[in-house]
């Protein structure tokens, strides 16, 4: 899974927005090297919408921060593997394994 | 009761973990290789609909997605951002598109209000385990259209009871040749006939949350297409 998921991701329990994403094991390489053509494309907008799980900020965090070096292409080249995601509401945990999120609510944990 | 799987789903989804091999061969053979005419005519109006939005690479939730094949056939014809959701672990990995996959439930879906612009489900919806409770979700998280191509039952009792002989006798018969010895686990998804409600009723239920657009039945309706806009929609 990329880190653009985490954008769009609550808690099928409690519906808490963002989860807290803990990464074990991830694959692609991070391009830290701002591009004319990643430039052109963070200046034009962000790749999530309201937070990015990349730099763990809040999309409105980073509008305000345009000076550092970012880019949304070298985020969407990284896969992560195996790692889970954390509701700090309800304290529920999600496993990622394989590449998948294990999205399950508790009482259909048996189905 | 609630309409949809409930406590049936335990014995409908194993059986479906059984089948992921030959599950789109055996598709093909009891719908007499209309199914993916079916999708594709959902995918089509939406795609049209799309277009006229003039959305960039749009979010497109494919709900019980299987291996994706509605997902794939709106990337072919719009550029998308494609997520995968479905119950199955095992389809989602044999999944024919590259693409975001997550493991959750119509019933629950993990994903933030509004955030997809279209919503997909090819021969899933009939699967839910809450109709009601999957419909409000499914328009929870759609800002723009929902396509829904499901199996149906039809509200005359003539076509009720064909549509049951074709499912319980025919559809067994049929699975052996493309499934072998796991034509039984087609037996427990027929349970899911039994459970849905008729199409009126469903379509009362789309309607609290929907704006039905195009809504259509196909053989004896057993089949029905629906594309429903999400209510609350500025567009």
């Amino acid at each position: 899974m990329q880190y653009k998921l985490i954008d769009i991701l609550i808690c099928p329990e409690c519906k808490n927005f963002p989860l807290q994403l803990s990464v074990n094991s991830k694959s692609g390489q991070i391009d830290n090297e701002l591009d004319g053509k990643a430039r052109a494309h963070f200046f034009k907008r962000f790749e999530c919408e309201i937070f990015c799980a990349f730099r763990n900020k809040s999309i409105k965090d980073l509008m305000q921060n345009k000076s550092k070096k970012l880019s949304c292409n070298g985020c969407l080249k990284i896969n992560i593997i195996s790692g889970h995601l954390f509701c700090s509401k309800c304290r529920t945990k999600y496993l990622i394994i394989n590449g998948i999120p294990r999205m399950i609510p508790k009482k259909f944990a048996d189905l | 009761m609630p309409a949809g799987l409930g406590k049936n789903s335990k014995k409908v989804y194993s059986a479906y973990h059984r089948i992921i091999k030959s599950y789109e061969k055996t598709n093909m053979l009891i719908t007499f290789f209309q199914v993916n005419r079916w999708r594709k005519f959902i995918i089509n109006s939406i795609a049209e609909e799309i277009r006229k939005l003039h959305i960039k690479r749009p979010l497109v939730l494919d709900a019980g997605a299987g291996p994706g094949f509605m997902g794939d056939l709106f990337n072919r014809q719009i550029k998308s951002n494609i997520i995968l959701l479905d119950y199955s672990i095992e389809m989602l990995e044999n999944s024919i598109i590259d693409c975001n996959k997550v493991q959750g439930l119509f019933e629950a879906l993990p994903f933030r209000d509004k955030c997809f612009d279209v919503v997909l489900s090819g021969f899933a919806f009939h699967a839910s385990i809450d109709m009601n409770k999957s419909a409000s979700e499914f328009a929870r998280v759609n800002k723009y259209y929902t396509g829904l191509v499901s199996i149906g039952k039809s509200r005359n009792k003539i076509k009720q009871k064909l549509g049951a002989f074709y499912i319980y006798n025919l559809i067994p018969i049929i699975a052996r040749l493309s499934a072998g010895s796991n034509y039984k686990e087609f037996k427990k998804i027929s349970e899911i006939y039994k459970n849905i409600p008729n199409n009126n009723e469903l379509l009362t239920i789309l309607k609290k949350y929907y704006n039905i657009e195009i809504f259509k039945q196909k053989a004896f309706d057993t089949i029905y297409q629906i594309i429903a806009k999400s209510k609350n929609n500025k567009k």
